[in-house]
């Protein structure tokens, strides 16, 4: 069995007394897409620089391909971060001469067709680029030079619509292609669309990493109207299967994690006026692991 | 990652060189034969002879301001991490790649100095004088040079942007140093402590008289010790930037 190509186990980095990420372990397998969500100060760019090797982490391992991360690593491994750093006073024609004489597997081809597909002109100082042009150029450097690792630090950041989802079809492309794609955003309709699995930071932590499939089956609402006020609940809120509960006027909603019709028939024993199943999409699935303690 | 620092050295040359060529021009098209007097008495007369040497000087002040900005170009690179520390090159070598072409730069703008300074000697009609201490002159010139540009780097390599300012702080600091050397007692003290590492204090101040050119320096040491002095201190402080700038945390 090989290793997954981008693998965290324990990583933890501290800052002083801070914690800014805590025991985060995580692996993207080969041709998957993994998109990581959290709120802002959650840990996901402090993650990124520890996966790179800009900032050392307090303990914990990080692997790619199998291996420590090293200069050597990068020939296959691109990275574009939150804000795409280019060179002011060069061109973007420049820095696709960078790219031609640092990495063996730069495809010049490719390079073309994605300027084309930006609407990039290489001629242009990268100073006089709007940010979502920058991040294109970024996006152009890195996916020109077909990696097998992709980390994306908010790659949609600045984008027009059509250009966002030019990027979500790149990264499914290299995925289908065998690559391994790590992305973070705050849309978190793009995790939805382009990532297989999903990874929720909060706080340094990680409380959610699963396939985005198992979580919407595993995850449900009931939602419950009574005639006057809800009555007392037996115990409801310990079952280990109710995440939380919510009671607003005559209103209850149970978040569930499994066996929900189980829960639903203990609900319905209650004498509601009326009782629904809501199958939970990411949005939901994000707001209910950042606002409760622990999903 | 050099072809990034080969692409900034090779503005910044443009407007040093086109200086020097400005200077240059200006010599030939205004420069005539001319007598400099000094204190009242003639210094320099047309045809006196005067070592190139003595002159080494004036390259290395204007290969040191050219140090100044080049020698940030680390400092320049911390904000650049994102896309310098993700390319297939270590690290260290990418810091040894830009101080070499940087140094590279130092020197020609160097030479280039120099050459003008021959021309104003020929045009001016003095006699340029090639004697045997015109290499270690030359040799120490170029070395309080890098010297100077290792010192800027090492002064600025591990602070934020705002650290840039240290190379043109250090002009001042180096010359209130060098002045507060004669001054008797602790501070003159102080301030020989401070010039073991002051690049201005190992160079060849040049003074004429009708006898010719005299050297004079805060270190009285022979040419070659105080050469090899600078170019030691150089290589130590470009060794401290490439062994830490590496692990300095983004």
């Amino acid at each position: 069995m090989t290793a997954p190509p981008i693998s965290l186990k324990g990583l933890t980095k501290r800052y002083g007394s801070f914690t800014a990420v805590d025991d985060v372990s995580l692996d993207v397998a080969e041709g998957s897409i993994c998109g990581l969500l959290g709120p802002n100060g959650a840990g996901k760019t402090t993650t990124f620089k520890c996966l790179l090797g800009f900032a050392k982490p307090s303990s914990g391992s990080i692997a790619i391909e199998g291996a420590p991360v090293t200069p050597a690593t990068f020939e296959s491994l691109a990275y574009v971060p939150e804000r795409a750093v280019l060179y002011d006073n060069l061109t973007i024609a420049d820095h696709l001469t960078i790219c031609r004489r640092s990495y063996k597997n730069y495809d010049d081809a490719r390079a073309r067709e994605l300027l084309a597909l930006f609407d990039l002109d290489p001629r242009k100082y990268t100073q006089k680029l709007s940010k979502g042009m920058r991040t294109a150029v970024a996006l152009t450097l890195a996916f020109s030079m077909r990696p097998r690792v992709l980390i994306l630090d908010e790659p949609s950041s600045g984008l027009d619509p059509v250009h966002q989802r030019n990027v979500l079809d790149l990264m499914i492309d290299a995925a289908a292609n065998g690559a391994s794609v790590l992305f973070s955003s705050h849309q978190v309709g793009q995790v939805e669309r382009a990532a297989d699995s999903v990874a929720i930071m909060k706080k340094g932590k990680l409380i959610v990493n699963s396939v985005i499939d198992d979580l919407k089956t595993g995850e449900k609402i009931i939602e419950a109207v009574f005639t006057g006020s809800i009555p007392d609940l037996n115990g409801l809120a310990d079952d280990p299967n109710v995440l939380r509960i919510e009671q607003v006027g005559s209103t209850l909603r149970a978040v569930t994690r499994e066996e929900s019709d189980a829960i639903a028939q203990r609900i319905f024993a209650l004498h509601p006026k009326s009782i629904r199943t809501i199958d939970l999409n990411l949005e939901e699935i994000f707001m209910n692991a950042v606002s409760g303690d622990q999903v | 990652m050099v072809y990034v620092e080969y692409l900034r050295v090779l503005r910044t040359l443009k407007w040093h060189v086109g200086i020097l060529v400005a200077a240059t021009l200006l010599l030939l098209y205004f420069g005539h034969s001319t007598t400099v007097d000094v204190n009242g008495h003639s210094a320099l007369v047309p045809g006196m002879p005067v070592p190139l040497g003595a002159l080494a000087s004036i390259g290395m002040f204007f290969a040191a301001i050219y140090a100044s900005s080049v020698g940030t170009s680390l400092n320049r690179e911390n904000t650049m991490r994102d896309i310098s520390w993700t390319k297939p090159i270590p690290r260290s070598l990418v810091a040894l790649q830009y101080i070499l072409t940087d140094v590279a730069a130092v020197v020609l703008v160097f030479v280039l100095t120099m050459l003008v300074v021959l021309i104003a000697l020929l045009r001016l009609q003095f006699m340029p004088v090639f004697d045997a201490t015109l290499v270690p002159l030359l040799v120490l010139g170029i070395g309080v040079s890098v010297m100077w540009y290792a010192l800027v780097q090492v002064l600025t390599f591990w602070f934020p942007p705002g650290a840039r300012s240290g190379g043109g702080i250090l002009w001042p600091v180096a010359f209130v140093l060098l002045g507060l050397t004669s001054v008797p007692g602790p501070t003159g003290l102080v301030a020989r402590v401070f010039d073991v590492i002051n690049p201005l204090a190992y160079m060849s101040g040049v003074t004429f008289n009708s006898n010719g050119a005299h050297q004079n320096a805060v270190w009285q040491l022979p040419v070659e010790e105080r050469a090899l002095i600078v170019w030691l201190f150089a290589a130590l402080f470009c060794a401290i930037v490439i062994a830490l700038w590496p692990r300095k945390e983004a």
